[in-house]
C-alpha cells in the first residue's frame, strides 16, 4: 500500500470538512445475527470483529446523540469467507444526514479522485439508483423481491422468464432493464431508459459531474446494479479497474438504523489473518 | 482470445453463419474446434454448454432456455437469438385433463418439472427419462409428461394434448460471469458485433 496516497485521501477529505473516525477493530454486540467472528469477555459481554464501517459510524452517531457526522476512516474490516478470515484495508467516507445530491457528488468526487491515484485512469464508474426497483417490484409479491433482485444482479434472463411464467407475473420491464444494461449504458441513452423523471435527472446530473471532473474515467449507467444490500435507497455507484477487472470502490445513499446517509469506500489490500 | 461454446445440432450452422457475418474468419481445426485470430469455437452437446461456461472453459456460449433452467446455473444472459416457437409444456392424454391426487410426470427435465409442480401446488412424482417421453402415458408409466414441443405434431400422433404452456424456449447468448469481469471489453465488443448483425437482419427487439 502506498502510504502517501492514503495521506492524500485524508487531505482531500479534510479539505471538505470530514473528520477522522477511529474505532476499535471489534465492537460490542447484543445478538449474533450474521456475525462470524465473536469474542466474549469475563462478564459475558459479546464482541464481533468489524465487518463494515457504515454501521460503526451510524452507531457512533446514535450513541453520542450527534445531530450530524461527516467522517473519513482508514482501517481494516474483517470477513469470513471460504473458511478463511480475511482483513481488507478500506478508505472511506460517511456523511449523515444526507441532505441532497450535493452530498453524494462530494463523496463521489473524493472517492473517484483517490481511486484514480491508487489505480490509474483505467476506471469505469457504474451508477444506478435503487428507486428504479421500487416501481418495478410493485406487482411482485414481497417474498420474491430478493429473488428477483438477485436475478437482476446476475443478469439471469432465463430464470426471470421462468419465474414470470410459473408465478404468472409480468416481469417484462425487468427483462428490458437487463438488456439495456448491455447496450444503453451511456448518458445519451438515459432518455430511453424506463425510469422516473427524477431518477433520470439524478443519474444525468451525476454522470455529467463525473465526466466533467474525471474526463479520463469512463462513466456508465447500469440499472442492474440492484445492490441487494437492503440499506441502499437512492443513487449508488461502483468503480471497476478495467485493467484488473476488480471492484475497487463502491458506495451510495442509504438508510441504516433510521439514519439517512451517504458513503463510499475504496477497497485496498486484503490479507489472510 | 475469446472462447465460444456452440451447441452441436440444429443451431450449429446458424450460429457459425452469424459469427462469420460478425467478421470472424473461422477456420476448421477439427470437427469440434473452429478458430479465427480473435476467437476459438468449441462444438459441444447442448446440455454441456453451461458446464463449459461455469467451469471457465468458455467465455461466451449459446444455450436454450430449457438447458439453462434445468441446469440451474447462474450465467449472464444479455439477450437471445431469433429462433423457432419451441415451448416447454405439460401434456397429457386428450380430453382427460390433469388427474386429482398425486400425478406421475415423465420428463427429461426433472428440475423444471419439480419447480413447475411446486409453483402450481401439484402433488407429483417425477419419472426421469432420457428420451421418447410421449410413451409415458401410452405405456402407463406416467399420467402426464413435461417436454418440449414445436409444432405439436408428436403430441397429436400420440393422442396427447397440451394442458399448460410452461415457458417459451429461446436461444440465449450466455456469458461466464468471471469472463464478463476479466475480459469485459472483449466480451462487450463481441456482444455489440453480434447485436449489430442481428439488427441488420431485422431482429429489433430481443426482449419482449
Amino acid at each position: 500500500m502506498e502510504f502517501e496516497k492514503v495521506v492524500s485521501f485524508y487531505k482531500k477529505a479534510a479539505e471538505k470538512g470530514y473528520q477522522a473516525f477511529f474505532s476499535p477493530a471489534f465492537e460490542k454486540i447484543n445478538h449474533f445475527q450474521d456475525k462470524t467472528v465473536v469474542f466474549f469477555d469475563r462478564k459475558g459481554n459479546f464482541y464481533a470483529l468489524r465487518e463494515d464501517f457504515t454501521k460503526s459510524v451510524v452507531d457512533y452517531k446514535k450513541r453520542l446523540g450527534l445531530a450530524s457526522v461527516k467522517v473519513w476512516y482508514a482501517d481494516y474490516v474483517y470477513r469470513y469467507a471460504m473458511d478463511e478470515l480475511t482483513a481488507e484495508y478500506q478508505l472511506g467516507l460517511e456523511k449523515i444526514p444526507w441532505r441532497d445530491s450535493r452530498d453524494t457528488l462530494e463523496v463521489l468526487e473524493i472517492i473517484v479522485s483517490a481511486a484514480v491515484e491508487f489505480f490509474g485512469n483505467s476506471l469505469i464508474v457504474e451508477i444506478s439508483d435503487t428507486r428504479v426497483y421500487e416501481d418495478l417490484l410493485k406487482e411482485v409479491p414481497q417474498e420474491l423481491h430478493k429473488t428477483v433482485l438477485d436475478l437482476v444482479d446476475s443478469k439471469n434472463l432465463a430464470e426471470i422468464e421462468f419465474l414470470s411464467r410459473v408465478r404468472r407475473l409480468d416481469l417484462s420491464r425487468i427483462e428490458k432493464i437487463i438488456e439495456d444494461s448491455f447496450y444503453r449504458r451511456e448518458v445519451e441513452h438515459l432518455e430511453s431508459l424506463d425510469v422516473r423523471p427524477e431518477v433520470r435527472e439524478r443519474l444525468k446530473e451525476t454522470a455529467v459531474f463525473l465526466k466533467r471532473h474525471f474526463p479520463e474515467v469512463e462513466v456508465e449507467i447500469d440499472l442492474t446494479l440492484a445492490r441487494t444490500v437492503e440499506e441502499y435507497n437512492g443513487l449508488i455507484f461502483i468503480v471497476y479497474d478495467s485493467n484488473t477487472s476488480k471492484l475497487v470502490a463502491a458506495g451510495g445513499e442509504y438508510s441504516s438504523n433510521g439514519e439517512i446517509g451517504v458513503g463510499g469506500t475504496i477497497y485496498l489490500e486484503g490479507k489472510t489473518c | 482470445m475469446l472462447r465460444i461454446a456452440v451447441p452441436k445440432g440444429r443451431l450449429e450452422e446458424g450460429i457459425v453463419n452469424l459469427l462469420r457475418k460478425m467478421g470472424y474468419e473461422l477456420e476448421r481445426v477439427s470437427d469440434l474446434v473452429f478458430k479465427s485470430q480473435e476467437l476459438v469455437c468449441f462444438f459441444v452437446r447442448p446440455f454441456d454448454v453451461p458446464t463449459y461456461l461455469v467451469n471457465g472453459a468458455a467465455d461466451v456460449g449459446f444455450c436454450g432456455t430449457d438447458v439453462l433452467i434445468e441446469s440451474q446455473v447462474s450465467l449472464i444472459q444479455p439477450f437471445f437469438l431469433p429462433s423457432g416457437r419451441s415451448r416447454m409444456v405439460l401434456a397429457g392424454p386428450r380430453g382427460k385433463g390433469i388427474p386429482t391426487g398425486e400425478v406421475r410426470i415423465a420428463t427429461k427435465f426433472p428440475n423444471i418439472a419439480r419447480r413447475y409442480c411446486e409453483s402450481r401446488g401439484l402433488s407429483c412424482r417425477i419419472i426421469p427419462l432420457k428420451g421418447s417421453v410421449e410413451l409415458g402415458p401410452i405405456s402407463g408409466l406416467s399420467d402426464l409428461i413435461i417436454d418440449i414441443t414445436e409444432t405439436g405434431r408428436t403430441l397429436r400422433e400420440n393422442d396427447l394434448e397440451v394442458l399448460d404452456e410452461i415457458f417459451e424456449i429461446r436461444t440465449h447468448v450466455v456469458v461466464n460471469p468471471v469472463s464478463y469481469r476479466t475480459k469485459r471489453r472483449v466480451v462487450l465488443d463481441f456482444l455489440s458485433r453480434l447485436r449489430r448483425v442481428l439488427e441488420d437482419e431485422g431482429f429489433q427487439e430481443p426482449v419482449q
